[in-house]
């Protein structure tokens, strides 16, 4: 009996590691790519995600629909992260949300059809990351739901456990500020400063693009 | 989850007396919302009146979508082999998820436990004798089911949808039901719920069995709870055993301690219904349902 009772425990165990690796598996590489951009290596960003894995894979009872494992697995990485507090975590220096405000006042008065979009579109992967760690954190991670993990607002709102409203204003308010430090390094990137982002607005570099 | 619907009651542009500065503000807090479509179209239609004469709003708007397009494009990272290792290692060592049957499938009495673990023994000892001859399941051809069940464990199909079953009810239910429409575009195929006055459909979601898609319909039935499954051809006559069954009787059956499971074949896709109820009495509910 007790022989019996080990492989249909087997039997379900092993079912259930197929169909976690069915689901979770396929969204390793995205979770990776979050987890990078708020860690200060590759091998942070990977204990993460592996712990993250492993967390989830003991909570595998409670995912009840699998059309959101995704946006579970988001939230349990986000837990994860949050756990490892500054140990793990990495952010710049915050730049004044005022002097951004003012930095993106500038550009909407100064812009003209294509100039942001080109300034944009030149800066590269890591300056972007520079950028987005320099917004406080809550904003940077609505914007990177959405634009970078193609999570839609409600889906963002459950990962982050935050009303839908406060989602839909995160995320503008978020590229709004964006906008502003892009348009605020954009002369040093352009000379090749290797991630200079968080000394240049330190330094209050103000100015319409 | 809470109710996401959007609620911008506070937004009326019609008789919007503020400063010209705080309507942009008010805007600017739904532009990236508009970039992304994610706005009722009532509220779409006020802010598209209002880019009409509003320059700098429609400049926002050019920001919003470049940032947008620009992160879209971001490369995304490729997990290493060496991390996926360590991903497998690190779930073989945690604790295994809650794979056991719910206080309310298991029951509460430790007597009842021990009656299903007997029911399951004997099942095995069915199954070893009938497993050196001929398909376990066999059912005859008005669907009622013989004696010929055997424990769940011996075919994939059966093992897997026995482990999602007692995920589901190890917990709390995933809630009202999505519409059906919506859950009928996910998968290949066009499903019908069983139509029966005795039964009534609670909850409707897609799920994946051995990596394909899959669809799962809660029903209340007798006080109790019953999940059927919709799974694609692919899958039901992926095994020999079942196929063997199939064309034999037209159904197969699963007994599993007080478990029961009845799988058949539709034109369009396989079926399964799965609860606390013996395979016979879900084949008199299946030939119920198909004479409303």
């Amino acid at each position: 009996m007790p022989q019996l009772s080990s492989t249909i425990s087997d039997s379900l165990l092993a079912a259930a590691e197929v169909r976690f690796n069915a689901l979770v598996l396929p969204h390793l590489d995205r979770m990776l790519g979050f987890a990078k951009r708020r860690t200060p290596s590759v091998s942070d960003a990977e204990d993460a995600v592996q712990e993250a894995c492993v967390r989830a894979w003991t909570a595998f009872g409670d995912l009840r629909d699998d059309t959101k494992t995704r946006a579970w697995l988001y939230q349990i990485l986000r837990g994860v992260l949050s756990d490892a507090g500054d140990k793990l975590v990495r952010r710049a220096a915050l730049v004044s949300m005022t002097r951004l405000d003012d930095v993106h006042e500038d550009l909407m008065a100064s812009h003209t059809d294509g100039v942001f979009a080109e300034v944009t579109a030149r800066i590269d992967s890591e300056q972007l990351e520079a950028a987005l760690r320099l917004i406080p954190q809550d904003f940077a991670i609505a914007v990177e739901l959405h634009d970078i993990d193609g999570f839609k607002y409600h889906e963002i709102a459950a990962i982050v456990d935050v009303p839908l409203g406060t989602v839909m204003s995160r995320i503008a308010r978020g590229r709004r500020l964006l906008a502003a430090t892009i348009a605020s390094n954009r002369k040093l990137w352009a000379l090749g400063v290797a991630n200079s982002a968080t000394r240049v607005m330190q330094i209050g570099s103000r100015g319409p693009i | 989850m809470s109710d996401l619907r959007l609620n911008i009651t506070d937004v009326d542009f019609a008789h919007d007396d503020d400063t010209r500065e705080a309507r942009h503000e008010l805007l600017a807090s739904l532009l990236g919302a508009y970039a992304d479509n994610e706005l009722p179209p009532e509220t779409r239609s006020q802010i598209d009146a209002h880019f009409t004469g509003c320059a700098r709003c429609r400049r926002e708007l050019d920001v919003q979508r470049i940032l947008r397009d620009r992160l879209g494009a971001e490369p995304v990272p490729a997990a290493s082999a060496a991390l996926r290792e360590r991903i497998a290692a690190g779930i073989k060592q945690a604790a295994p998820p809650a794979l056991a049957p719910s206080p309310a499938v298991e029951g509460a009495s430790r007597h009842r436990i021990m009656r299903a673990w007997v029911a399951v023994g004997a099942l095995a000892i069915v199954s070893v004798s009938v497993l050196s001859n001929a398909p376990a399941w066999i059912t005859s051809p008005n669907g009622a089911a013989t004696a010929n069940n055997i424990s769940a464990p011996t075919n994939p199909l059966f093992t897997e949808i026995l482990a999602n079953y007692r995920l589901v009810m190890a917990g709390n239910l995933p809630g009202r039901a999505r519409d059906l429409e919506a859950v009928r575009a996910a998968v290949p195929f066009a499903f019908a719920p069983l139509s029966n006055s005795a039964l009534r459909l609670l909850g409707a979601w897609t799920t994946s069995i051995s990596g394909e898609p899959a669809v799962v319909l809660e029903y209340r039935w007798n006080d109790r709870i019953i999940l059927q499954y919709f799974v694609t051809d692919q899958l039901l006559f992926q095994s020999a055993d079942v196929r063997a069954s199939l064309a034999q009787a037209g159904s197969a059956s699963v007994t599993n301690g007080s478990e029961g499971m009845l799988l058949w074949a539709e034109p369009e896709y396989g079926t399964l219904l799965v609860g606390n109820f013996a395979p016979e009495k879900f084949a008199t509910l299946r030939d119920a349902s198909r004479k409303h």
